[in-house]
C-alpha cells in the first residue's frame, strides 16, 4: 500500500508508521539473535536477554523509575490491567473506576463483581479537578481498596488529574492503578514521583513500538497474586511462582522481536524527547480541533487540547461516515472504541462516534488534505 | 574464578552492568542445579582477584545475590 495515499488518523488504536530503527531492530532480533531470553547462557540467549533487560532499563529511564525489574512485559495493556486488578483485589473489596474507562478496566471489574467477589462504582472523570476529587470522595466506602482510572480518554482525549488522584489515594491508603494506554509516549509521565501502585501501558501506541508487547509497572514492595503461572526460567524445581519481579509475572517465552522493537522505539523517543512529541501533537491537535469545531455539519464531543477527537456527521451513523473516509484513504475509527462508559458520559452512546487521533508522524499537510476530503465526504453523504 | 549466584537472569544482567560501571568484567553463567536445589539459576562470574570488590559493589548497589562459589 502506498504511504502517500494514506492519511493516518488512527493513532489511538495503534501508532503508524513506526520509526525506522524499530523495524530494523525487529529484523535483527529475528535474523541475528533470536534466542530465548532468560532461558540459558548461549550467545543467542544472552543477547536476547540483554535486549530485554535493556528495554526494561530504557523504560525505567523514560518513566524516571529506579528499578528496571519492576517493569513487567505483558501481551498488551488489557492483559496488564487484568493481571494487576485480579492480582490485587480480594473478595469483599470495593473499587472506584472513572466513568470514562475502557472495557480493559470495566470488564475485569464487572467480571469480578458478577462472580460476587467485589463491588465497584464509577466516579465522575470530567469537570474541574476539584469536582473529580469531590466525586471520588462521595463514592468512597469503608471497604474501598482501589481506584483505577485512565490518564487520557481514548474517546475524547480528556486528561484526568492523575497527580491529584494519586495524592488522594495515598492519603486514604487506597491502591491507585493507572491506565496509561493513551498517554505513555504522548505526555511526559514521571511514574517515579507519581506515586501510583501500578501503571499499565501499551508498547504499540504512543511509545511507537510494535504490537505484541504491553507493559505493567508495579511499585516495589507490592506483590500481586499471579493469574498466569508457568515456566519462568528460574527456580524450575519449585511448584510455586517466584516471589520476585519480573519473573513472577512473566510466565512463558517473551516476545523478543516485539520487545526489541520497543527497545528501539524507546531509544528513538528519548533521542527525540517526549516534550517535542507532545508539542508537535498538540500543535497539530489544535489545527484539527479548529477544523472540526468550525464545521456546522459536525457534532463534536468534549474537544480538548489533546490529540484525540470524537465527532459525528449530523444525521449519519459513524460507521457510514468512517467508511466513506476510509474509501478516500483516511484511516479513522468509528463506533464505540471499546469504551461504552465514556460514550454514555459524553452523550454519544446511541451509535458511538468517529474518532480522529493524531500521532507524531502526522504533518500539517495531513490536516490540510483531511480538510479537503472531509468537505467532499460530507457533501457526498448529506446531499 | 568466583561466581555470585543470582535468583534470575534479570538480576545477573543487572549485576553485570553494575560491575561494568565499577570496571569489573563479569560473565553471566548458568549455575548447577545441585548448588541451588531450586532448579535453573544464573550467576555472575568474575576473576578471583575481583571477588571482594565485586561483593562490595553488589551490596552497595543493592543487587541481591545468594551463595558465592569460589
Amino acid at each position: 500500500m502506498a504511504r502517500e495515499n494514506i492519511l493516518y488518523f488512527d493513532n489511538a488504536a495503534t501508532s503508524w508508521p513506526k520509526p525506522a530503527p524499530v523495524v530494523e531492530e525487529m529484523r535483527r532480533a529475528v535474523e541475528e539473535y533470536g534466542g530465548n531470553p532468560g532461558r540459558g547462557t548461549h550467545k543467542l540467549a544472552i543477547k536476547a536477554a540483554e535486549t530485554v533487560y535493556q528495554a526494561r532499563e530504557n523504560l525505567a529511564k523514560f518513566f524516571r523509575v529506579e528499578t528496571a525489574e519492576n517493569f513487567i512485559f505483558t501481551m498488551n495493556t488489557t492483559y496488564a490491567l487484568n493481571m494487576i486488578l485480579k492480582g490485587l483485589l480480594h473478595p469483599g473489596d470495593h473499587v472506584l473506576i472513572s466513568d470514562m474507562e475502557h472495557n480493559a478496566v470495566l470488564r475485569p471489574v464487572e467480571h469480578l463483581r458478577a462472580k460476587g467477589e467485589i463491588s465497584y462504582d464509577c466516579f465522575d472523570a470530567l469537570g474541574t479537578d476539584a469536582e473529580v476529587l469531590q466525586s471520588l470522595e462521595k463514592k468512597i466506602r469503608p471497604n474501598t481498596r482501589m481506584v483505577v482510572c485512565l490518564h487520557v480518554s481514548n474517546v475524547s482525549g480528556n486528561v484526568l488529574p492523575i497527580e491529584k488522584i494519586a495524592r488522594y489515594c495515598k492519603a486514604r491508603n487506597l491502591l491507585f492503578v493507572l491506565d496509561a494506554a493513551q498517554s505513555a509516549g504522548h505526555i511526559s509521565l514521571d511514574i517515579g514521583s507519581l506515586g501510583a501502585d501500578a501503571v499499565a501501558m501499551p508498547g504499540h501506541k504512543g511509545l511507537l513500538g510494535p504490537a505484541g508487547v504491553g507493559i505493567l509497572y508495579v511499585r516495589p514492595g507490592l506483590l500481586p497474586d499471579t493469574i498466569i503461572e508457568g515456566g519462568t526460567g528460574v527456580h524450575s524445581l519449585e511448584k510455586e511462582m517466584p516471589g520476585f519481579f519480573p519473573e513472577r509475572m512473566e510466565s512463558g517465552t517473551l516476545p523478543l522481536p516485539a520487545i526489541a522493537g520497543l527497545n528501539a522505539s524507546l531509544g528513538w523517543m528519548m533521542k527525540t524527547g517526549v516534550e517535542a512529541v507532545f508539542e508537535k501533537e498538540r500543535y497539530l491537535g489544535r489545527k484539527l480541533a479548529w477544523r472540526l469545531l468550525n464545521d456546522d455539519l459536525l457534532e463534536t464531543y468534549e474537544v480538548t487540547e489533546g490529540s484525540v477527537f470524537s465527532v459525528n456527521l449530523k444525521g449519519i451513523i459513524p460507521q457510514e461516515f468512517g467508511q466513506k473516509l476510509a474509501e478516500q484513504g483516511v484511516c479513522v475509527r468509528s463506533g464505540f472504541h471499546c469504551a461504552p462508559l465514556a460514550h454514555r458520559r459524553i452523550g454519544s452512546d446511541a451509535s458511538g462516534t468517529v474518532r480522529f487521533s493524531i500521532g507524531y508522524f502526522n504533518t500539517e499537510n495531513d490536516i490540510k488534505k483531511l480538510d479537503r476530503i472531509l468537505s467532499r465526504v460530507e457533501l457526498d453523504l448529506l446531499i | 574464578m568466583c561466581i555470585f549466584t543470582c535468583r534470575s537472569m534479570t538480576v545477573a544482567l543487572r549485576a553485570e552492568r553494575v560491575l561494568r560501571e565499577g570496571r569489573i568484567s563479569g560473565e553471566v553463567v548458568t549455575i548447577e542445579p545441585s548448588l541451588t536445589k531450586r532448579g535453573c539459576a544464573y550467576g555472575i562470574a568474575v576473576k578471583t582477584d575481583a571477588c571482594e570488590k565485586t561483593e562490595k559493589i553488589l551490596r552497595k548497589r543493592h543487587v541481591p545475590f545468594g551463595e558465592v562459589i569460589r
